[in-house]
Formats: structure tokens, sequence, C-alpha cells
């Protein structure tokens, strides 16, 4: 497994490009510290969001692995690249024919895409750590560790997310139509859960139901998004009437499902390349 | 007896109506050098393609070093080239060879010693996208060098390259058969395959037409060139010999086929007995050229 890794880490680490996004990834991560400093005055109208508690235990591990999230497009590219470089190099032939089997090859890739959701899980972990001490009201060894299904269910989501790009750089051999493919399987999803949920089915849940078995549906349904649970806001809502019930819990069913589509993914890919003739 | 490195039976390769293979069995022993000749689209790449793990097979068996190895784990053993070197761009000479290092599981000690053999020593930290045609050829050599293979495949090493690139990759060649190493080599080339190989495999349309030695090749087919003064009656006097296959006249000269072998010597005294004196007799044997034409064009 070392071997694995150590060769897949060798051919994106001398890789400038994916090196630099690479590198780019963690750091706009870390980024997120800045959210603490954003800060508006409008005359008596004050927002200080470290003052809003969005950096308060428990909540910022809901609220981190949520942005967080956002940046998973950067390692996407890096994902897809390695895989579709390995077609346009000739270097998937060669790796055979030096005595890789078809299944450490994929194997490698594998343990790639784990390391880098692993690594995101484990930085956002310790970032929001440094940022929660820093800020928030409760610092309770019980407090500061409660709600960390958060970090599981951000590490899932990253992990069938990247088997999804490693599974469609697998497939379509190209590093920019298998991103494209990626942007109009998102626009499919979305637009099809519009057709069917507000024209066709008349707002019946059922339709969120079966939605949930999609695959980036169901990655983006295991962290929902965190603002309408801040105190402020609720308040806001409360003002105005609307008193939605929302469900903000990671659900055993929805990792379920994503681990079910990542192991999809990676079968399917060991699947086609080992059909296909090089 | 020598031990078999690798055996193919029946191997058969079809892409949709296409039959790229059709029943290839061959047999690869320690210590020869063996040479597949064929026309482009012979199914030679094919053939290497399959026992090499990145073309799957449609039917028939292969085996490495007699079974006892999986493939991917008997091409550690192996060193292979194929139609174009294929390395990471981005990488210089030595990191690719590294890696292929750590795909092998063997530890880095050789990369240096490699690179020195195909006098690439130099630019072991370029880039590979900086080199020549000719020096991506001789890296990949390298690459299949590097865990002292006990068979080497080459799939039409010097396609593409200078005369001094495929006098150097020749030289390479000539260097690692005289160590005893097997050697497996793809090409329509037939100097060179006659030059460097011990035994040839003729393939047509995915068809095996010749399997043996080369000498054997070339041997098997000598004819005769003959001139008398009495043109008509040599003619008609060899037409009468038991064993005749084949009898043509070009240039004045009478070309003679026989089925069976039949000595000079023998014939000369068979036509003087019948009173057709000769003054022209030459034995002449096939060129591997010739006999890969008379092979191929059947």
């Amino acid at each position: 497994m070392k071997r694995l890794i150590s060769i897949e880490l060798q051919k994106i680490w001398k890789n400038r490009a994916s090196k630099i996004l690479t590198i780019g990834y963690f750091v706009i991560l870390s980024f997120i510290a800045l959210i603490a400093s954003i800060k508006f005055d409008i005359g008596n109208f004050k927002i200080h969001f470290a003052e809003m508690g969005i950096f308060n235990f428990p909540f910022i591990w809901h609220f981190n692995t949520w942005v967080a999230s956002f940046l998973k497009f950067f390692l996407a590219i890096v994902i897809v690249s390695m895989m579709a470089n390995e077609y346009s190099y000739g270097t998937l032939k060669q790796n055979l024919i030096d005595g890789m089997s078809k299944k450490e090859f994929i194997l490698s890739k594998f343990l790639t895409v784990v390391l880098f959701a692993l690594g995101s899980t484990v930085f956002i972990f310790v970032m929001s750590l440094i940022l929660g001490y820093s800020f928030s009201s409760y610092t309770e060894f019980s407090i500061v560790f409660s709600d960390m299904e958060y970090l599981l269910a951000y590490f899932v989501k990253l992990l069938g997310f990247f088997s999804f790009c490693l599974f469609l750089g697998v497939l379509i051999k190209r590093s920019a139509f298998a991103i494209g493919f990626l942007f109009i399987w998102f626009l499919i999803e979305k637009i099809s859960y519009g057709i069917l949920k507000f024209e066709v089915f008349n707002r019946n849940p059922k339709v969120d139901d079966f939605y949930a078995f999609m695959p980036l549906e169901s990655m983006s349904n295991l962290v929902v998004e965190p603002f309408t649970r801040l105190s402020v806001i609720k308040n806001i809502q409360t003002a105005v009437g609307e008193n939605n019930i929302k469900d903000y819990d990671v659900h055993f069913s929805s990792l379920l499902i994503v681990l079910v589509w990542s192991a999809i993914f990676i079968f399917s890919s060991y699947k086609i390349i080992k059909k296909r003739d090089l | 007896m020598e031990s078999t490195i690798l055996s193919i039976n029946k191997l058969n390769k079809r892409y949709g109506k296409i039959h790229a293979v059709k029943d290839v069995s061959l047999e690869i022993h320690k210590g020869n050098v063996y040479g597949i000749l064929g026309p482009n689209g012979s199914g030679k790449s094919t053939t290497l393609g399959i026992v090499l793990n990145v073309v799957n097979k449609t039917s028939g068996d292969y085996s490495w070093f007699g079974g006892a190895l999986q493939t991917h784990e008997a091409l550690k053993k192996v060193g292979a080239i194929i139609e174009r070197p294929n390395f990471y761009p981005y990488m210089s000479a030595k990191e690719n060879l590294e890696l292929v290092c750590k795909i092998k599981g063997i530890n880095y000690s050789k990369v240096d010693e490699k690179l020195e053999v195909v006098g690439l020593i130099d630019r072991k930290d370029s880039k590979f996208k900086t080199f020549s045609l000719g020096m991506k050829q001789r890296l990949a050599i390298a690459s299949a060098l590097l865990n002292d293979p006990e068979i080497l495949i080459l799939d039409e090493p010097t396609n593409g390259l200078d005369p001094q690139g495929i006098h150097q990759i020749r030289d390479i060649i000539r260097l690692i058969a005289s160590q005893g190493t097997t050697i497996l080599l793809a090409s329509h080339l037939l100097d060179e395959v006659e030059k460097v190989c011990s035994h040839v495999l003729v393939l047509r349309y995915g068809e095996i037409l010749y399997s043996g030695t080369v000498d054997g090749m070339v041997a098997h087919e000598a004819y005769f060139e003959l001139q008398a003064n009495d043109t008509k009656k040599l003619v008609d006097t060899i037409k009468s010999h038991p064993d005749i296959e084949k009898v043509s006249e070009t240039e004045g000269k009478v070309i003679v086929h026989f089925k069976n072998e039949v000595d000079a010597a023998q014939l000369n005294q068979y036509l003087s007995e019948r009173a057709v004196y000769l003054n022209h007799l030459v034995v002449k044997k096939l060129s591997l050229e010739e006999q890969f034409l008379a092979l191929t064009n059947k």
C-alpha cells in the first residue's frame, strides 16, 4: 500500500499544475479563518461574524465543513487530470507493462482519493479547533467534541465526490470533457429535480426521497447549509413569521448512500480498465 | 533443456469483424533472440499487447515462466518497449526511471548504471519532454533494462529514428544480446531481424506463415540458376528429373526449384549423364527479404 501511494504521489507532486492546485487548495481552506475578521459597521447596525456565533463549538464543525466543501473543485481537477493524463501520456499502458496489475492501478488512484479526503478532513479539524478556541464562547471539552459527525460526513462527501471524478476520468479519458460532463450531470440532476418536483408531481415530497439517491444530491445532503441555524437568523425568521423546522443532522442513511456510490464508481472504474484494450 | 520463458497457445483476438490474431502459437526459450516479422497490421503488436497485459485476448492461452507467476508479477521480470516511448513528460529521465523502479519493486541502484548504458547519463536531470525521439527511445530501453530482465521485448524499436538513432539502438540491442539476454524483437525491417535474430516468426493477417530458425527459413528454399548452350534441351531434360518442382526462364538463364534437397554435384552429374553440359551453375539462397516477400505474397 505504501508503494502504491508513493507511486501516485510522485506522479502528482512532480506535476507543477497539480502541485500548485493542491497547495492552493489548502491555502484557500485556511482562508476560512479570515471570515472571522469580516465586520460591517453601518450606523448602528453592526455585523461581526466572529461574534455572531459562527465559530462557537459545536456549531463550528457544521459551518466549517459546509464552507470547506465548496473548495473541493480544486482537488477534483487534480484527480480528473491525474487519470486523464495516464491515457494521454500512454503511461497507463506503460505502468501495466512494467508490472502493475490493473487492480493495483485503480487501487493506487483510490488510495490517493482517500488520502485527499482524509487530508482535507484533518486540516479542517485542526483549523476549526484553533478557530473555535480563539472565538468560541464555550470551550468545555464535552461541548468542543460534540457534533463530530459533521467531520465524518465531510470526509464521506469528499470521498464520494472524488470517486465520481476519478470514474469520469477513467470513462471519458480527457480532463476537460470529464469536468464538463461533471457540470452537465450537476445540471441534469438539478433541472430534472425542478421539473419533476414542481411541474410533474406537484411538490410531492416523494420526489425528494427519490433524489436523495442521486449521486450529487446525496453528497450535498450530507452537510446541509448551516446559516438558517444561526440564532440571529432564526430570530429574524420568527420575526417575519416563518417557522421552518429544518433537519440539520447528519443521517446514517445519507452516509450509506454516498458510500455505496463511491463503491460503485471505484468498482466500475476497475471494470472499465479491465475490459478496455489499451 | 533450455527453460521456457513464454509459451503462447492458439491465441486469438478479434476487434469486431477484424480477426487481428489467428491461432498464434509460440514458445520462447531462454537465451535465443527471436524476431517477429510481418507487414504493418499483421498482428505483431496485438500479440505482444496481449502477453503484456494491455490487450484482452478473445481466446487461447499464454503463460510466463511456465505459468508459475501471475501475468503482472511475471512482467516485473520482463523489460518491454512498445511502439513509442511512454513516460511522464514533466518528470526528468531519472525521476521517470525511479518511478519504474517503484512499480517493479526494486531499489534505485540501477538507475544511473542503465542511463550510462544508453548514453543518457549527462541528461538524467532533463525533463522527458525536452528529449529528441532517439533519446526517448533510448530512455525506454534503459527503463526496460532496469530490472536486468529475463527477456527483453522490443516492438519496432527503430521506428521513426534517423540513421544515427537506428545505429545506436542496434548497437545497444546487439550488446544486450551478447550478454545472453533473451530478446523478442518485432519489426518489419528485415535486415534488422536477419542481423540480430536466431529465430523468426512470420505473421500476415494475424496468421503464422513461418516459425523456426532464421537459417532454416533462408536455407529451406535454395534454387539453381543454370545455363547451357542448348537451352531447350536443358529445360526438357531437367523437367524429367524426379524431384522437380518448378522451372522458369529469365534472361537466358534457367531457374530450377526442387521439391527436396538436391546437391549441385548430383545435379551436374544427372545432366551430364543425359548429355547436357552446363556453362553456368549457381546455387542461390533466397535472402530473408525475398523469402519474406515470397511468404507474404502467397
